[in-house]
């Protein structure tokens, strides 16, 4: 379907105002009042990553020392990733019906990648002979047999019958050997594109990266049988999205600069010639004065987006210019030569304190802000998944039972989102955006998801091994509160508007954030992600280092999405004349 | 008049003029605004954002740290460079530089595979559009257990002070060769940082009042949460359609205490945690 339409000139009619002003009014109009559709736009969607970017992915971390016998139970284990894209919320339908507002996405790439040192060879992992982690082997390249799958799972939030296993495979493939044993051409990283896959777009979703060929045939490892990994191992994934119109002033957007998002309109004036008016070629209302006024539009540039601080353009000429984003961030992640934070290994986490291990311990993420951003939600993957040990390895060895979550009644996590200004600055502060306190008696309360990669899995000693858990945002004295569904009483506060904005002096007039303006006075460069960890009682469990399983972060560790609406990198800031 | 963008005809007085031409005009017309093209649009780019990072444990600990994805920047040909004897390869090495620009003078890169004067933390993607690298950002954080003070001691290299502050740590940004992609050394270096002074990169510390974010930040010394260095870069690195980018950071290893400096006479990977993103622009 078309925005702008003509009337057709037949042969031997009269030539009319209709034939030739009116398509031209319809699109001066359209121009004027920035109301040209996405429909008119070639190749109008925006796209966005979900991107997993870990240390490593190690098999000695998955597999633990235990034996051969579990190992044949490939399924059972697997380096997962679930996270969720909940629809904007200005966009959010309670009982997840997809209609003519959804945002619909879909995956076109992949890109899958790992460190071999430059070599057709594949790394090697601790706990082979002392001192030699991270030397290669050409021969052990053979059992980089790598499978990628993407699976959708129907969200408990929606229909608590759902149960924890993934409902569909959206997309899977495996990454043969022989990609990485060439001398003069190695795929990697290898791409994948034009995938073209839907997307539920309510449903939640997992990568699971299976690599068996990580833990040595046999125990004890030798000289050529190892434990190897990969190293800063990085699946992206790129999706296309339909796109959407910004936030403004309705949304109560925190946090929002004056504009309020409100689209500035210029008038785009040409002139029509009066009814009956003979229709001439170079009159100020002739065919080719006014088409050429159309040429300098399009030579001037259709403007769109925020700026790269923020604001906006004197004027615009779209009515959508937003897509969704996702950044993903990584939390206790290559914790320990165990991979896992546990009450077994908190013990040599910075900060824990002496036995038995308070804590809090805190690990923190830094993002740079560079281009505008609305973080609508924030969620959290709790990740328990501990694969069971044994006595096999060397000292220390991990318990015999697999994860699972902890006990204690006066455990608490704490996980928070803020903005931070101060790199080369007069002044420095944060500004809360999301905030929770979990606890073992809470946790449910917030939780939206649980997830297993499959029924065989050994990753826990219970029915799941993820928690998808809803980080609230701040909220303005109650007020704006909306739900991630009916199903649930999880409330969170409006979005929060992030643009690193142009200094504290000048950005001062942005809306206020969590009841009181924001802190970072509109001049944040960075988001900031901690997540902690404490207990009065001890992190160690029972007190007893090792005696149990009690997982903080498993292996790969949790996740954190901040997710939300971007704009086009557009605009055109009015100090920019050239350059640009 | 010729119509340069909406299309290449004529209408002027005194020129020829029949209905088929308008006509075509109209069509060309509605069509060029049926299908703006990304030319026709201001910069019409999306950010993307990859993060990553990770916290090592304490060092002396039951559990001690991985060295991965630590590892050296070199493949030596000739230090016991492969694992066993079994394990051979005519072919080794293929590329015995795995980045440039990271070397010291005073620190030997004639080092072994396993341990070494440097180590190497290298990622890759593969963008399949043209895209825009318009940031990195490596963040070395320390506090009261990470205690890297990224300042020479006592015992400076050549030319340093006691008290001057690290300038030995590099940040590279490549782009395999097209049509060598397998060949580091013919890789194309697009963004190179390095003997750059950490102090140029430490984080205002004075935070009014105290604040903090929640959860607060555990900070026993009242020196400030805040602390390391946050090398942020703005650039603007155009990359070709189907080219592979590669991010190489690259910190030093001053094994024995050969010199005094905040990275400490081992695993000096261990003396700060890490955040590490790479913005980009991608076609939306």
């Amino acid at each position: 379907m078309s925005q702008f339409t003509r009337k057709k000139l037949s042969r031997g009619v009269k030539l009319l105002l209709e034939h030739i002003y009116t398509p031209m009014q319809s699109v001066a109009t359209a121009l004027s009042n920035a109301t040209i559709q996405p429909v008119a736009i070639r190749e109008s969607d925006t796209s966005f990553r979900v991107s997993f970017w870990v240390p490593q992915l190690s098999g000695y971390h998955m597999y633990a020392d235990t034996s051969v016998a579990p190992w044949a139970n490939k399924d059972g284990y697997a380096f997962a990733f679930p996270f969720a894209i909940p629809q904007p919320q200005n966009l959010l339908n309670s009982s997840a019906t997809i209609n003519d507002t959804t945002v619909r996405y879909t995956l076109q790439e992949m890109s899958v990648s790992f460190d071999q040192r430059g070599e057709p060879a594949a790394v090697l992992d601790a706990n082979n002979i002392p001192g030699r982690e991270g030397d290669i082997s050409h021969n052990a390249v053979t059992k980089l047999d790598i499978k990628l799958s993407l699976l959708e799972k129907t969200m408990l939030s929606y229909n608590s019958q759902a149960g924890y296993e993934p409902d569909r495979e959206v997309f899977s493939a495996t990454l043969s050997p022989t990609f990485y044993a060439g001398r003069f051409l190695r795929l990697n990283p290898f791409l994948f594109t034009e995938l073209n896959k839907d997307v539920h777009p309510y449903k939640s979703l997992m990568l699971c990266v299976q690599a068996d060929g990580l833990h040595p045939d046999a125990l004890p490892v030798s000289a050529t049988d190892f434990w190897l990994s990969l190293p800063s191992f990085m699946c992206t994934m790129r999706f296309d999205c339909e796109r959407i119109a910004r936030d403004t002033a309705a949304d109560d957007v925190q946090n929002m600069p004056a504009h309020n998002g409100a689209i500035a309109t210029s008038p785009f004036n040409i002139s029509t010639p009066s009814a009956n008016a003979t229709i001439t070629a170079d009159a100020s209302d002739g065919v080719s004065t006014t088409a050429s006024l159309f040429d300098s539009q399009l030579l001037n540039k259709l403007l769109t987006g925020y700026t790269k601080q923020g604001s906006v353009s004197t004027h615009e000429h779209m009515i959508k210019d937003s897509g969704l984003e996702v950044i993903a961030v990584p939390l206790w992640s290559n914790f320990s030569e165990r991979g896992r934070l546990t009450s077994g290994t908190v013990e040599v986490a910075a900060n824990v304190g002496g036995a038995p291990s308070n804590g809090p311990i805190v690990d923190e993420r830094w993002i740079p802000i560079n281009y505008p951003f609305v973080i609508h939600h924030c969620i959290l993957a709790i990740n328990y998944g501990s694969p069971a040990s044994t006595a096999q390895g060397p000292a220390p060895h991990l318990p015999t039972t697999a994860g699972q979550k902890p006990t204690s009644a006066t455990f608490s996590s704490d996980v928070g989102v803020a903005l931070f200004t101060g790199q080369q600055a007069d002044e420095s502060a944060f500004q809360q955006v999301a905030h929770l306190n979990y606890t073992v008696a809470n946790l449910a309360d917030y939780t939206i998801d649980r997830i297993r990669h499959s029924s065989d899995s050994v990753m826990t000693n219970f029915d799941h091994t993820f928690d998808l858990v809803q980080v609230p945002l701040v909220n303005n004295n109650g007020t704006g509160l909306r739900r991630l569904s009916d199903g649930l009483e999880i409330q969170q506060g409006a979005p929060v508007f992030v643009a690193k904005g142009a200094s504290t002096l000048t950005s001062e007039n942005r809306s206020q954030v969590d009841g009181a303006d924001p802190a970072t006075k509109g001049a944040e460069q960075y988001l900031v992600v901690r997540q902690s960890f404490q207990d009065p009682n001890g992190l160690n469990g029972t007190g007893a280092p090792l005696s149990d399983n009690e997982v903080y972060a498993g292996v790969g560790g949790n996740w954190l999405y901040l997710i939300g609406k971007k704009t086009v990198v557009g605009g055109r800031d009015p100090k920019m004349t050239a350059g640009r | 008049m010729i119509r340069e963008l909406v299309r290449r005809l004529q209408f002027t007085d005194d020129t020829t003029i029949d209905g088929n031409r308008l006509d075509g005009l109209m069509q060309a017309f509605v069509d060029r605004f049926n299908a703006l093209t990304p030319r026709d649009i201001e910069r019409n780019w999306t950010e993307t954002v990859f993060v990553s990072g990770y916290q090592p444990v304490k060092t002396g600990g039951v559990f001690s740290n991985p060295i991965l994805p630590w590892m050296n920047p070199r493949n030596p040909p000739t230090t016991a460079p492969i694992y066993s004897a079994v394990d051979e390869s005519l072919f080794y090495p293929t590329n015995e530089y795995r980045s440039k620009g990271w070397g010291l003078p005073y620190l030997t890169t004639n080092i072994g595979l396993g341990g070494g004067n440097y180590y190497q933390w290298s990622s890759s993607f593969h963008v399949s559009k043209p895209t825009i690298i318009t940031k990195l950002m490596f963040v070395m954080r320390t506090d009261d257990e990470f205690t890297n003070t990224f300042v020479y001691g006592a015992n400076p290299p050549p030319g340093k002070s006691d008290g001057d502050s690290c300038d030995d740590f590099t940040i590279e940004l490549a782009v395999d060769n097209p049509f060598t992609q397998e060949n580091r050394s013919q890789s194309n270096t697009e963004v190179l940082r390095t003997r750059f002074p950490a102090a140029a990169w430490t984080m205002n510390t004075d935070i009014a009042g105290g604040n903090d974010m929640q959860p607060a930040y555990p900070n026993t010394d009242n020196t400030g949460n805040v602390r390391g260095v946050y090398v942020n870069l703005d650039v603007e690195v155009p990359v070709p359609q189907n080219a592979r980018v590669r991010l190489n950071l690259v910190i030093p290893q001053y094994s024995g205490e050969t010199y005094d400096a905040g990275w400490g006479g081992e695993d000096s990977f261990a003396k700060q945690y890490y955040s590490v993103a790479v913005s980009m622009l991608e076609k939306a």
